[in-house]
């Protein structure tokens, strides 16, 4: 009788648990849902070629993960709706590097070891990309880093390549605009993370050569739920213009801070404006200027119509086009090197790219492997839009 | 100056509001929840649930208290009932596991990007010389006021009365006629749903993420234990002075000391508390309202 009353009370404990765990099932968001199917695989290709990807598919970094997967998925959906690759379909084998440089290395190991693959793309973060090309190269497997832009990316090897510019060029661009809005002093904010560190001192050497003065730089932890004190840091040194750079989930509540603490007063200058833009509130953020990597060449345009037509909505971040140019990149110089050979495939690379057209821009390697200029653009936040200037 | 007031202030209610939740279940059952902080992390989810499924933010807020209130009577009686019977090192370890759980399922359900409650952008408002922002007033005030709540009913209240009783000794408090298992529950529903206003409080003044409590769980720990566990006083004492030690060292210009203006990166915030917590453990263990000698 008692157990009994005791199995009666449990259930109505657990009835309201449901209820609770139902409810915030309705409140999660769809974003994850497809809105249009991929283009579906030529017939005629028969049989696969693999090659491998390292992301961080779960982790801090676990948003760019799912958007740098996602411009693999449509670059794989591209040209298995094409020629494929040597007749074969591509297939891209994606392992979760949990963010961390560990779990990186293993990831792969195991794509090297098991899957056997000739080429790996990834990571996102510098500080476990360094360690996973240094890894690849002594397999002899190719490596592009999709996402990553420490300058150390440029010693890890003769079959390691980048297809996004570097910290150095980026860093030079942010500080010659600048320099030409007239600012004479910034104050910068960025992750405190090897492409936060690199990032602050890359703009912070190049304003300064320029005649300008940085008036304080700062890190921060990312994943706080409060950034008031970094901020008011940087209010505090007087600059004529912030510099920040976030990733988006910390740029979320950093805008709204920012704009709270009144320092949307003065110019707000954002690296990479679309890792912070789509997710602010759009009060907070309207007026910004910043720079971002360049999409409105005809390329770029029709990606991102294929990327919104089929994720139903814009790029959560700039690291999608990355790693879809990565993909198409491998795919093109497999084919020329009509073989599966990561020397062969490396060569043909370098080769590829002296004309090669990507969706963010013109990829041209330079001896390092690295992408040696980048488009950007300067561009202002209008009505809620990035509109370039 | 008045900067670090507003920051103590804000922080300080947040700190204390979890600690003294921490420390009535600490004082009634003998065991340190780890998973404590996450009740303010559910709080702030299930708040966002609410409001996503057309509530008001108000009628939300009250309704994901409840909630999360209701969830840890269910996971007491569920979960740590069972585990404490095995000891309060087991039960600790419980918590431990259960933190992560709740974590993981709450990143499946929400993905790893902050959530905000529909709340319009403000203007800080300029106080002396410092910023502070509605929302943040508004968090002051309803803590302390609910802290000054809970003091009254903990201090003039049968049931106060009973919570006090069942904290002094289990065992005398059972012979005496208290229905130990009802007391129990609502010191869990209490403190439970303490975390949680905390939670929604800070998701209203910043955001929700998953790492929303665990980032907070140092500071809380340190206060509960500077406090002296157990000790409510002490709780909401040491969580102000925890975090106007926080904001104090963040401020000060170390300068004068290592040469030129230098500023500690705000990224040593944590280690202040853990700083107060080996001094306070060095030279007072009992904490600052603790009773000096151990109760069997």
């Amino acid at each position: 009788m008692h157990r009994r009353r005791i199995k009666a009370r449990a259930l109505g404990l657990a009835v309201p648990l449901v209820l609770a765990l139902s409810l915030s099932a309705c409140g999660s968001d769809d974003s994850g849902k497809k809105k249009a199917d991929l283009p579906s695989a030529n017939t005629s290709l028969e049989g696969e070629f693999k090659i491998g990807a390292v992301l961080p598919l779960t982790g801090t970094n676990a948003t760019i993960g799912k958007d740098q997967q996602r411009g693999i998925e449509l670059a794989v959906a591209k040209i298995n709706e094409g020629d494929g690759v040597m007749g074969k379909k591509l297939v891209v084998d994606i392992e979760d590097s949990q963010g961390t440089a560990d779990a990186a290395i293993q990831a792969a190991k195991k794509l090297v070891s098991v899957a056997q693959v000739p080429a790996v793309i990834g990571e996102y973060s510098s500080g476990n990309s360094i360690p996973m090309q240094q890894y690849l190269e002594s397999q002899s497997v190719v490596g592009v880093n999709p996402g990553s832009s420490s300058i150390e990316l440029r010693t890890t090897g003769s079959l390691q390549f980048s297809t996004i510019g570097l910290d150095d060029v980026a860093g030079a661009f942010t500080a010659d605009a600048l320099w030409d809005k007239g600012y004479e002093s910034i104050a910068i904010l960025a992750p405190n993370n090897s492409y936060g560190t690199g990032i602050v001192s890359s703009v912070s050497d190049a304003f300064k050569e320029l005649g300008g003065t940085v008036t304080t730089s700062g890190v921060y932890t990312e994943g706080q739920s409060d950034y008031r004190q970094e901020l008011n840091r940087l209010k505090d040194s007087k600059p004529d213009a912030y510099v920040i750079t976030t990733y988006g989930k910390d740029g979320t509540v950093i805008n709204k801070e920012i704009y709270e603490l009144g320092m949307t007063d003065q110019p707000v200058f954002d690296i990479y404006l679309s890792q912070d833009v789509p997710d602010a509130d759009p009060k907070s953020v309207e007026g910004r200027i910043g720079m971002d990597v360049n999409s409105t060449s005809e390329n770029g345009q029709a990606y991102a119509d294929f990327y919104e037509k089929t994720y139903g909505e814009k790029f959560i971040s700039s690291f999608n086009g990355y790693a879809y140019d990565a993909t198409m990149m491998l795919a093109q110089a497999i084919n020329k090197a009509n073989a599966a050979d990561p020397e062969a495939i490396a060569a043909a690379l370098t080769e590829i790219s002296k004309t090669y057209e990507g969706v963010t821009g013109p990829i041209v390697l330079d001896p390092d492997g690295q992408r040696s200029e980048q488009p950007y653009v300067i561009a202002e936040v209008k009505n809620g839009e990035i509109v370039p200037q | 100056m008045v900067e670090v007031l507003v920051d103590t202030a804000v922080r300080g209610s947040i700190i204390a509001l979890l600690a003294v939740g921490l420390t009535l279940i600490q004082g009634t059952l003998r065991f340190a929840n780890v998973a404590h902080v996450e009740f303010a992390t559910l709080g702030g989810y299930s708040a966002v649930a609410l409001t996503g499924a057309g509530l008001g933010l108000l009628l939300s807020s009250a309704l994901g208290v409840a909630l999360v209130a209701v969830l840890a009577v269910v996971l007491y009686r569920l979960l740590f009932r069972r585990l404490l019977r095995s000891g309060p090192m087991i039960a600790l370890i419980g918590s431990l596991a259960l933190a992560i759980v709740i974590r993981a399922t709450l990143q499946l359900l929400y993905g790893s990007r902050p959530r905000y409650l529909p709340t319009p952008l403000e203007r800080g408002i300029d106080f002396h010389g410092a910023l502070i922002t509605p929302s943040q007033i508004r968090l002051v005030c309803i803590s302390l006021g609910l802290l000054a709540l809970l003091a009254l009913v903990l201090k003039f209240t049968s049931l106060g009365r009973a919570v006090r009783a069942v904290a002094a000794n289990p065992e005398l408090a059972d012979v005496s006629g208290l229905n130990r298992g009802r007391v129990v529950d609502i010191v869990w529903m209490l403190s439970a749903g303490l975390a949680a206003v905390s939670g929604i409080l800070l998701s209203i003044d910043s955001a929700v993420g998953i790492e929303l409590g665990f980032n907070l769980l140092l500071p809380v720990f340190a206060a509960a234990i500077v406090g002296g566990l157990g000790s409510i006083a002490g709780a909401v004492i040491a969580a102000y002075a925890l975090a106007c030690a926080e904001s104090l060292v963040l401020q000060i210009d170390w300068g004068a000391i290592v040469g030129g203006t230098h500023h500690l990166e705000v990224g040593y915030r944590p280690a202040v508390g853990f700083a107060l917590l080996v001094v306070m453990l060095a030279f007072r263990p009992q904490g600052l309202m603790g009773r000096a000698v151990r109760r069997g």
